[in-house]
Formats: structure tokens, C-alpha cells, sequence
């Protein structure tokens, strides 16, 4: 990771210290303190590596105004066991072939993971990820919720995610006719 | 330091936050977005969960298509997520193959589409001329080639219903328009020749339905065609000879002198075909002077085998011989009325820094293969937990068998390379065998209006 060259020594001095610290502070919308490995922060989420190279990264606690404190926990969590687990040979892979790389399915251990939440404990962690830069997390949560959609008729999903049909009867005679073929009969 | 560009929101802003020394600041007064405010004002409506809709899209993009149709027609935001993915040029789908087909009991109008991550078939209403009337002759990006009853050629996207008129028939240098008093075109004159021989019977006089049956092979896309930027090539009849179109050409281009095509691979504009003898040549269909260079040389092999060229999800070139149980079989009216099985496939790596240049692998692994008259696809089981790795998903190509013995029962199955043993897909067969099943990998994108306008 490049470091800024151009900046004052006290500066330098203060991220020397930093670096020494192998974990960072990070502090939850609600004022809460949840303390994750630098090594996986960095690794996981591309926000996060942005901030500890650029120096940001507050020792107090590093401010997530847009992430509830459930929701940290369980990005800390992620982390957590990520940098725990032996890295399968198709998560590394996908870490290198970056634009070409489809989806590979969810590790057992990230199946486990994501099953334990709530629909709301989910929906939260797919927009934390995404606020992160964490691409896997990203991953594994929007599988979770597709794998929550599959082979339901649009009544069913409707009642699995808590959604209002919202059309107009016009409308969904017109999405009918438009898709009828793809609809099971509910 | 590389950044993924997928489907990410802030891929952008990363970057300008890692540019940036007073980035903690900068990070706060970026990521204030509609998004994350609107939630809050969902949840008091109670209609349930909320997300940005580029993440709609991200989960949408992993549906099958019957999943991600349903799913597309939930409520309006999910609506809009779901037309926003269809109307993307480039957003990526993992949709697994489907077996399309026609048969009597849907009509002429309408294909079936067999979801082998589903085990259920789907019918779709495709737009005229009816595709029972049709022969279909290739499949790639979810689009088919078709060939309607005046031997004229159409791509048709299953799914949208998007198609798309193909240069006239008449352009092919092998065949002559023929019209009646009226001027109205009524059969066409077909000329056996390629660059250096010409056949000693005399030009043939066809019906304009009988010509497809007489010319076209096998038709393959560069690209998705839904965006107007594609190249269509063609496996033609007389010696199996090429011939390429542009988007939005008014004639075919003839890719003479060299035959015996089998099988075409595109990477963007580079065109890979493989030859009945093994050979693999490679053009630029980019360059305004097509040239040709040899890949790889003749490879000495039994005419009973058909031969087929395909990428690796490693990136390696693959070269496929599929055999089948003809051969047993002798006198020509037998030939029809047996079904035909396939009987073994050979996978071979082409390796040009090896003495053979060929290095025959004994198993797919974890890989799947899809062969026939769509465009060869390999891909990854891990990545398609319905497919088995290590098998080989068959339809027919044969000419003899597609273009001649229509009623002939169609080499259709999932092969075990293990095993050398053919397995039905779905019983009882939901096809008729006559125009050919295909593999379609579903592409539910729809055309941009400037793509239609061509």
C-alpha cells in the first residue's frame, strides 16, 4: 500500500505508531466501540484500507455514522472468522481475476454466517458491506436473499420480504400478459 | 493497486477517497446518499426491507431467469430494479443453460425452455414467423439463429423477443434470387463452389424453403447483439466454408479459401475455427483485411468424429471429439430410422509449447461442457451447483441427421466422461426433433433503440 510521501514528520511519526497497532477502533452510529484486525479490515474492506493508508484512522474510535451498531458487529464478526478461516483456493482466486470473476458460492463457514440473521440483521449487513467496500460480504449477503427468492411465485416473495403489492391493477394485468410465462400458478 | 470494478457502489469514490489526505471528511459528505435515508422512511410505511436498487440488481443478477422474472414483477421498486438490469449493456448474469425446443402440443408459435437448474419447463410466446416453420442453425448470448421458410436468416432473443433480420440469403456468393413473371422472388439458383473448385453438376434450382436445408450449418455471435455492436459468422454448405456479417451489414462477407469448418469461437473480434481435421485457425474480423493465421495444424482423426473448440473457465483452449455409434450402422435407410448415440467425447488441451501442440486430459474435473448447435460453452459446476462437473450436455448438430432425417429421435442427454454413458435429460422427451433443440444460456436484456433502429 502506497503511503503519502508528502507530509509533515510529526504525521509520519503518528502513522508509524498506528501501524504498530495490529487492530483499529471503529465506532458504530450509536457511539459503540468494536475493535477488528487491521490485517483483515484492510483485506476485506476497500474503505477501510483507503483509510488506514491514508492515515484516518482514529485511535479514539473510527467514526461509521451509517452503520448501526448491529450491523458493525457483525462486519467485526466477518472479519473476524475471515481472518480466521484457511482461505479456500477459490476465494484467493477470486481476489486476483478481480473483473472476470463470476460469483463463487458461499464457504460453509459464510453459509453459517448469514443464516443466523434476521431479514433486518441481513438487509442492514448488505448495506454496511456495501458502504465498506467489502466485496465478499457483499457477495455472501446478496446470495443469502437471492436464495431467499428462488422458486417462490411473486405472492410468496411478497410475503417472505414483507413487500405491499404496490401496482395497480392495470399494471399487473400488463406484467401478466408481459411475463406470464415465467409465473407459477399461486 | 487494482480495484475490482464490479458491481460496488463507491468503486469510484474509493478511489478519490484514497487520493484524498483529508479523506475521513470527504467519506462523510460522499456517502450521504438518498439511500440511506429512504430506508428509515420505508420501514414506518412497514413495506419491508429496503435497498439501493444497483444492490437490487446485484441479488436479481444471480436468479435464474424464471426466479429473476417473478421476482422483477414484485412491486414497483423491484420492478425498476429489474428493468434497469435488462436494459444494462453489460451487467453480468449466471444464468445456467436451458434446453430449448419446439413441440406440437405448445403450437407453432411458442418454444419451451427446459431449466435444467429447475428441473421444469417453461413455454415462451415467441414473435412470427412461427418457429415451427423455422430451422434453427446456432445459439449464443441467449440469442438463436434462425432460418425461416424463404432461407432467410433472423437472430431471436427467446426471452425478450427482440429479433433482428440477418443480411439477405441472396448475398451468399453461392446462391442466386430467381423471379417469376411478376418479380416477385420465387426460388433461388444454388452453385456449388468454394475459392478453388466448382462442382461439375450443374447450378441446382431450389424451392425457397429447401435452400436452408442445402446451405447452413451452424451460425455463431461475437457479442451480445442487443447492444448493435456483434458479428455473426456462418458454417456454410458447399465444404462447410465461412462467411461473417456486421451489425447492421446488408450483405454476407465470404471468408474464403479455406473448409471443412466444424466449430467457431469468438474472443471480441478474433474468430477461432476448428476444422474437421483438427486444424484450429484464427482471424480478425476486427481488421478491415481479414487475415488468417494457423493455430494449429492438421491433427490426424476418424471423419466419424464431430470436433468442437472451447474456452476454458482456466482461459485454455480446449478442443473437443465427440464420437457416436454411426459407424455400426450401415445402409443409408437404416441410418435414419436408428437412434443415434454419442459414444465417447476426448477432451484435448491445446498446448502450443508441447511437441503435439495437443495434450489429451482425461477428465473435465470440476468442468461442465455444453455442445451441439450452440455456441460451445464450458463453465465451472462450482459456479452452476445444478450441473454435474465432469459431464458433457448433448444436442445434435449432425448435417446429415438436423438438415436431412428430421424426424430422426435427437442425440440429446448429459454425458458421463467418467463413464462414457449418456443419461436423459427429462422424461418423457418434452421435444419434438425437428427444428433441433439447442442449449440457450437465458438473456432476458432487451434491445437498446439504437440497436433496434439497424
Amino acid at each position: 500500500m502506497e503511503v503519502d510521501k508528502g507530509k509533515g514528520e510529526a504525521e509520519e511519526t503518528r502513522k508509524v505508531a498506528e501501524a504498530d497497532r495490529d487492530t483499529v477502533t471503529l465506532k458504530s452510529s450509536d457511539g459503540k466501540l468494536f475493535e477488528v484486525s487491521k490485517e483483515a479490515a484492510a483485506r476485506l474492506s476497500t474503505v477501510l484500507a483507503g483509510m488506514i493508508a491514508g492515515g484516518s484512522i482514529d485511535d479514539n474510535g473510527t467514526d461509521l455514522k451509517q452503520i448501526g451498531s448491529e450491523a458493525l458487529e457483525n462486519v467485526v464478526d466477518y472479519c473476524n472468522k475471515h481472518a480466521n478461516s484457511i482461505p479456500s483456493a477459490a476465494l484467493i482466486s477470486s481476489s486476483i481475476s478481480f473483473n472476470t470473476a463470476p460469483f463463487k458460492e458461499p464457504e460453509e463457514w459464510e453459509r453459517k454466517f448469514v443464516d443466523r440473521l434476521s431479514h433486518d440483521a441481513l438487509f442492514d449487513l448488505v448495506e454496511a458491506a456495501n458502504f465498506l467496500g467489502m466485496e465478499r460480504l457483499l457477495d455472501v449477503t446478496c446470495h443469502k436473499i437471492s436464495e431467499m427468492m428462488k422458486g417462490k411465485s411473486p405472492d410468496q416473495i411478497r410475503e417472505v420480504f414483507n413487500i405491499k403489492n404496490d401496482y395497480t391493477k392495470e399494471e399487473l394485468e400488463e406484467i401478466r400478459q408481459e411475463l406470464a410465462w415465467a409465473f407459477y400458478d399461486d | 493497486m487494482c480495484w475490482r470494478s464490479g458491481n460496488l457502489l463507491f468503486r469510484g469514490l474509493a478511489n478519490k477517497i484514497l487520493a484524498s489526505s483529508a479523506c475521513s471528511l470527504m467519506m462523510k459528505a460522499l456517502f450521504r446518499r438518498d439511500g440511506f435515508l429512504r430506508r428509515s422512511v420505508s420501514a414506518e410505511n412497514s413495506e419491508g426491507p429496503w435497498l439501493p436498487q444497483d444492490i437490487m440488481m446485484q441479488i436479481f443478477s444471480l436468479l435464474e431467469i424464471p426466479d429473476l422474472v417473478r421476482a422483477g414483477s414484485v412491486c414497483a421498486s423491484w420492478r425498476a430494479a429489474y428493468t434497469s438490469l435488462c436494459t444494462t449493456a453489460h451487467s453480468k448474469l449466471q444464468e445456467t443453460p436451458c434446453l430449448l425446443y419446439t413441440s406440437e402440443s405448445i403450437g407453432d408459435r411458442a418454444m419451451g425452455l427446459y431449466s435444467l437448474a429447475e428441473k421444469k419447463a417453461y413455454t415462451l410466446t415467441v414473435p412470427d414467423p412461427p418457429i415451427r416453420s423455422r430451422e434453427v442453425i446456432g445459439s449464443s448470448y441467449g440469442w438463436i439463429i434462425t432460418a425461416d421458410e424463404r432461407s432467410e436468416l433472423q437472430l431471436l432473443n427467446p426471452i425478450s423477443g427482440d429479433q433482428i433480420a440477418l443480411p439477405s440469403v441472396t448475398t451468399i456468393g453461392q446462391v442466386e434470387p430467381i423471379y417469376d413473371d411478376a418479380g416477385t422472388l420465387c426460388q433461388y439458383e444454388y452453385t456449388r463452389y468454394a475459392a478453388d473448385w466448382i462442382s461439375e453438376t450443374p447450378p441446382e434450382i431450389l424451392d425457397l424453403n429447401a435452400l436452408r436445408d442445402y446451405l447452413f450449418y451452424k451460425a455463431f455471435l461475437s457479442s451480445d447483439p442487443s447492444t448493435g455492436d456483434y458479428i455473426v459468422v456462418l458454417i456454410h454448405l458447399p465444404d462447410y466454408q465461412l462467411s461473417f456479417a456486421r451489425g447492421g451489414d446488408v450483405e454476407w462477407t465470404w471468408l474464403p479459401p479455406h473448409t471443412m469448418y466444424e466449430d467457431c469461437q469468438f474472443q471480441g473480434s478474433l474468430l477461432y475455427a476448428t476444422t474437421a481435421l483438427g486444424e484450429i485457425h484464427m482471424y480478425d474480423l476486427g481488421a478491415p483485411a481479414v487475415a488468417r493465421k494457423i493455430i494449429l495444424d492438421k491433427v490426424k482423426r476418424s471423419v466419424y468424429e464431430r470436433i468442437y473448440i472451447v474456452q476454458a473457465p482456466s482461459g485454455e483452449l480446449l478442443q473437443i471429439k465427440r464420437s457416436d455409434d454411426e459407424c455400426e450402422h450401415d445402409a443409408i435407410l437404416e441410418l435414419s430410422k436408428v437412434p443415434k448415440n454419442t459414444t465417447s467425447i476426448q477432451v484435448h488441451k491445446v498446448d502450443l509449447t508441447s511437441e503435439k501442440n495437443l495434450v489429451e486430459v482425461d477428465t473435465l474435473c470440476e468442468n461442465v461442457l455444453f455442445i451441439g448447435r450452440n455456441q460451445s460453452l464450458c463453465l465451472c459446476a462450482k459456479e452452476y451447483p445444478q450441473l454435474l462437473p465432469n459431464h458433457a450436455y448433448l444436442t445434435d448438430d449432425d448435417y446429415l441427421d438436423v438438415s436431412c432425417f428430421k424426424d430422426r429421435r435427437r442425440d440429446i442427454g448429459e454425458f458421463d466422461l467418467e463413464n462414457n454413458r449418456i443419461k436423459e435429460i427429462v422424461s418423457p422427451q418434452l421435444w419434438s426433433n425437428s427444428p433441433t433443440p439447442v442449449w440457450l444460456v437465458p438473456n432476458p436484456r432487451r434491445m437498446s433503440r439504437l440497436a433496434s433502429h439497424s
